[in-house]
């Protein structure tokens, strides 16, 4: 009975000290706080079916960071990132209260600058133009049926003021979160518009 | 048959009885732990004095050099990388075999390796964030409870499992550290 005691303060003792290492969690890891608005739409609220919603960012690899003097290199701190990513949700009213995500196919999006793709949200990425140190993304959402629209940054994002921009990097470097303010969202961060 | 019987209980008894004053005789052991080296890639070295009453005392020496850590602290999984230890002992043994039993230990820590943390560098006008690796080393204490046996009155095999934290610089150093191993030791 004494055996079988020590054997079992062994064995619980042996999974408390799997956790030995230290402190699990993501170091390569900063966020930081732009005054830049870096992702910009425009604040038209009436449209046509057939038009597009396209959502902008054209921002310079150098950023005034809150609270922090000099410009911050958003692409030598990532070990040259390539590509930020940011995402974003168009949702229709369905009815008085319910709004359904508007699903097209990534054929569909009007595709200027940067790459997206489309599924629960649309996964935008900003990409790196050399010629002039910009980030950047043109994409058109395609309007493709009347009724009331709402848009807003961030899937599962609890932000309703800002978009968080992610970098895409290598693991060993660091990777970057930059939160950017946004213009034109209502108190609940939604902007909303409607196609006629 | 019966008469064998007895006869092989005896020698038995006076034999094992015979082990038990020959270990005893022995004072000093020294063991290295094989578990840590095929798994961790860590170096680990014991050494243990008996003392009277049941006691002994000792200190283990680890140095580790673990790819998988490694790679772990420059993914970013965490934020330091235990590299070495000195972990002095006072066992105190739970069984009265001598041959055979359990154990009960509290151990000191130095440990040390390196750290890593995200800064700032400004330059002329511009700045990024580098991730800077320095240096840490911290006193933990803990326990842990054990199993040893001995084989031709010299040679050991014993389990480990202890765990204890660390408590003068956590903010650099894992909260928590951790004595397991399967060692193999010389009784002398």
């Amino acid at each position: 009975m004494k055996k079988t005691q020590y054997i079992i303060v062994l064995l619980v003792s042996f999974l408390f000290s799997n956790c030995d290492i230290n402190d699990d969690g993501f170091y390569n890891n900063k966020t930081i706080d732009v005054t830049t608005n870096l992702v910009t739409f425009s604040p038209i609220v009436n449209y046509n079916v057939g038009d597009y919603l396209y959502i902008d960012a054209d921002f310079s690899r150098f950023q005034a960071e809150v609270g922090q003097t000099g410009l911050l290199d958003l692409f030598a701190t990532t070990g040259n990132a390539e590509n930020y990513a940011f995402s974003y949700v168009i949702e229709k009213r369905i009815n008085g209260t319910e709004w359904e995500t508007v699903f097209v196919n990534d054929s569909q999006l009007q595709i200027n600058k940067g790459s997206a793709q489309n599924g629960a949200y649309v996964y935008g990425l900003c990409e790196y133009n050399s010629a002039d140190q910009t980030y950047e993304y043109n994409v058109g959402f395609p309007l493709l049926a009347s009724g009331n629209y709402r848009m807003s940054f961030g899937y599962n994002s609890d932000s309703d003021n800002s978009v968080e921009l992610r970098s895409i990097n290598n693991t060993k470097e660091i990777t970057l979160n930059i939160n950017s303010p946004l213009a034109n969202l209502d108190n609940n961060g939604y902007f909303i518009f409607n196609v006629n | 048959m019966k008469k064998i019987l007895i006869a092989l209980l005896l020698i038995t008894s006076l034999a094992n009885a015979q082990e038990e004053s020959a270990i005893s005789s022995k004072k000093n052991e020294f063991r290295i732990d094989v578990l840590s080296a095929v798994l961790s890639s860590k170096a680990s070295i014991s050494y243990e004095r008996f003392l009277a009453n049941d006691f002994s005392v000792g200190i283990n020496v680890n140095y580790s050099d673990s790819k998988k850590l490694t790679e772990d602290f420059e993914d970013g999984y965490t934020n330091n990388l235990p590299k070495y230890e000195f972990n002095p002992y006072v066992r105190y043994a739970l069984s009265k075999s001598k041959t055979r039993y359990y154990f009960a230990e509290v151990f000191g820590s130095y440990n040390g390796g390196d750290f890593k943390e995200i800064v700032r560098e400004e330059n002329g006008g511009t700045a990024t964030y580098t991730t800077k690796i320095s240096d840490y080393t911290d006193f933990g204490a803990g326990a842990g409870l054990g199993y040893k046996m001995y084989f031709n009155d010299s040679f050991a095999l014993e389990l480990l499992v202890g765990f204890g934290y660390n408590f003068a610089n956590t903010d650099k150093s894992p909260d928590k550290i951790s004595r397991v191993g399967i060692n193999l030791g010389y009784r002398f």
